[in-house]
């Protein structure tokens, strides 16, 4: 997890533990993290948009009640929001991915995840982001 | 036809009687003669089997068997005079008898044997069961499959359910100990380093645990996913088939309405049927409770690309104590339910990229309607 060059991780999981346990994993490397439990709660949160001009990184999950991640995922589109997000979901077939990719997702990890694949997937994430 | 002094009718009339009988007879009555030609064929045998009596009569009787009966029946007669074993004779048995059209059909034969002076007959009445068989064997196959198909997926859904909650607590360990794992990193206290050598082995065993819910998962679904364009409404009237068996004396009136238009739709039909059969049999459950029982099943397709199908009853509405609780596993309301079914429809919906939402209708029943997306073939 070292030497990951991110300032802020958005955090949108509508689990508590995982949510919290998640929070805890970046906090110890130092990271900012904010997080909310559904996906409205991060779309109403104003301080999302002091990201500008700093490395970010969205960790969303899929499975949520009110608007599901791939829902979030093309409001996001919609509104021309780029976020590099990547997808958590306990499942992720074939076809999952397609379609979460196609939503502008840019990676899809399967829970449980370690952090080291975590890590790199995120490292992955921003530079692809930073090479479109 | 000899009959004693006080019998109630005269030979005459024991003659017409005669007639009468064999020919009101709604079973088949054949009568044969020591080396298996026709002596009499009555006029239920024309019907079932298809020929005039005069193609029969004096015709070997196995022209009304099909192979290898036909080939062996002579060999039976002539056995059963020289050894008197009783094979079928006073018995009688489910056998399979050909009409004169080739075409075979089951029938119950029981056989009695006689003496015409001095001259050995036997007696065969047919009963025809093509009709009981049908419909017993229909209701047979129709019970093996719901069984099979609830069974199936009933396991493989709360595998998959299962699976995703414990996915959750395994993250969060995880996460919890790789971030108390980096808290303490920068101290080398030599509890702190056996304390970071347990953290790393219980890592592993979460990893473990994670791994195992993995392969039975894949498991379940491997022999699950069997995804293909489907006609819904021919998928949804397939499975509401299945689920209205023995619901018919539940005097319950079904109105289908269904949209001809709708484009294939990319599903599991198995699950999908899966879906509808817990909801119509929630459904027929709930209308138990009142005295109109109506269940209105409409399909439609919606602009946003979206099939649906919706479940309409006239039921008693949802009990205000799951109503918010729903589509959770194990709540329930009644006394044997598992409170399964309509978890398991919610995580097929979800899993086909679906919603699932119920409502109350304006009949104070309940309306659940699930939709689909319809992806290009
Ligand atoms: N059409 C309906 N009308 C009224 N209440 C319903 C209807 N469908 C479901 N319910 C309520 O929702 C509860 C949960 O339904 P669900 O299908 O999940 O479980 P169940 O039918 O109780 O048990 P199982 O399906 O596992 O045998 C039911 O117990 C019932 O109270
Ligand atoms: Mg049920």
């Amino acid at each position: 997890m070292k030497s990951l060059s991110i300032e802020m991780i958005y955090i949108v999981d509508d689990d508590d533990a995982v949510r919290d346990s998640t929070r805890a994993l970046f906090e110890a490397y130092g990271l900012t993290v904010r997080d909310y439990p559904s996906a409205n709660h991060f779309l109403d949160d104003d301080r999302t948009r002091e990201r500008d001009g700093l490395s970010c990184c969205l960790l969303l999950d899929l499975h949520m009640p009110g608007m599901s991640g791939a829902e979030l995922l093309e409001h996001l589109k919609e509104s021309e929001i780029s976020l590099p997000t990547v997808v958590l979901t306990g499942r992720a077939d074939a076809q999952l991915r397609e379609r979460v990719m196609r939503a502008g997702a840019r990676a899809l990890l399967e829970k449980p995840v370690n952090s080291e694949d975590l890590a790199q997937t995120i490292r992955q994430v921003l530079m692809d982001h930073a090479a479109d | 036809m000899k009959t004693g002094m006080d019998a109630p009718f005269k030979d005459a009339e024991n003659a017409a009687l005669f007639q009468v009988l064999i020919n009101t007879a709604v079973d088949g009555i054949i009568v044969i003669d020591a080396v298996g030609n026709v002596r009499l064929y009555n006029k239920a045998c024309e019907r079932l089997l298809g020929y005039a009596p005069e193609e029969v009569l004096g015709r070997n009787i196995n022209m009304l068997m099909p192979s290898p009966y036909r080939e062996q029946h002579d060999n039976y007669i002539e056995a059963y005079r020289t050894t008197s074993e009783r094979k079928i004779i006073g018995i009688g048995r489910e056998v399979l008898g050909q009409n004169k059209d080739g075409s075979t059909f089951p029938m119950y034969l029981s056989v009695g044997e006689g003496w015409l002076g001095n001259e050995q007959i036997f007696i065969g009445i047919i009963h025809d069961t093509t009709e009981r068989q049908v419909v017993a064997s229909r209701l047979q196959e129709v019970q093996a499959e719901l069984a099979h198909v609830s069974r199936l997926n009933e396991m493989g859904q709360m595998t998959s359910a299962l699976a995703h909650e414990l996915n959750q607590p395994l993250t969060a360990i995880m996460n919890y100990l790789r971030a108390a794992q980096r808290t303490v990193a920068a101290f080398d206290d030599p509890a702190i380093v056996r304390a970071q050598g347990m953290m790393d082995k219980a890592a592993g065993q979460t990893a473990r645990a994670g791994e195992i819910i993995r392969r039975l998962r894949d498991f379940v679904e491997k022999r699950d996913a069997r995804q293909s364009h489907e006609d819904l409404n021919k998928t949804i009237e397939e499975a509401i088939s299945l689920a209205l068996v023995g619901a018919s004396d539940a005097n319950i009136k079904a109105v289908l309405k269904f949209d001809q238009n709708i484009p294939p739709v990319l599903m599991d039909r198995i699950q999908i049927q899966q879906v509808v059969l817990n909801l119509v049999r929630n459904a027929v459950e709930a209308l138990q409770e009142v005295s109109i029982r109506e269940l209105t099943i409409e399909t439609g397709f919606e602009e946003n690309g979206y099939a649906y199908a919706s479940f309409s009853d006239t039921g008693p509405g949802l009990p205000d104590e799951v109503a918010s609780r729903l589509f959770q596993p194990f709540v329930t309301t009644k006394e044997k339910g598992m409170g399964v079914g309509l978890s398991i429809c919610q995580s097929i919906v979800s899993g086909h990229g679906g919603l699932l939402s119920a409502t109350a209708n304006e009949n104070g029943g309940t309306t659940f309607c699930f939709r689909l997306p319809v992806i290009d073939a």
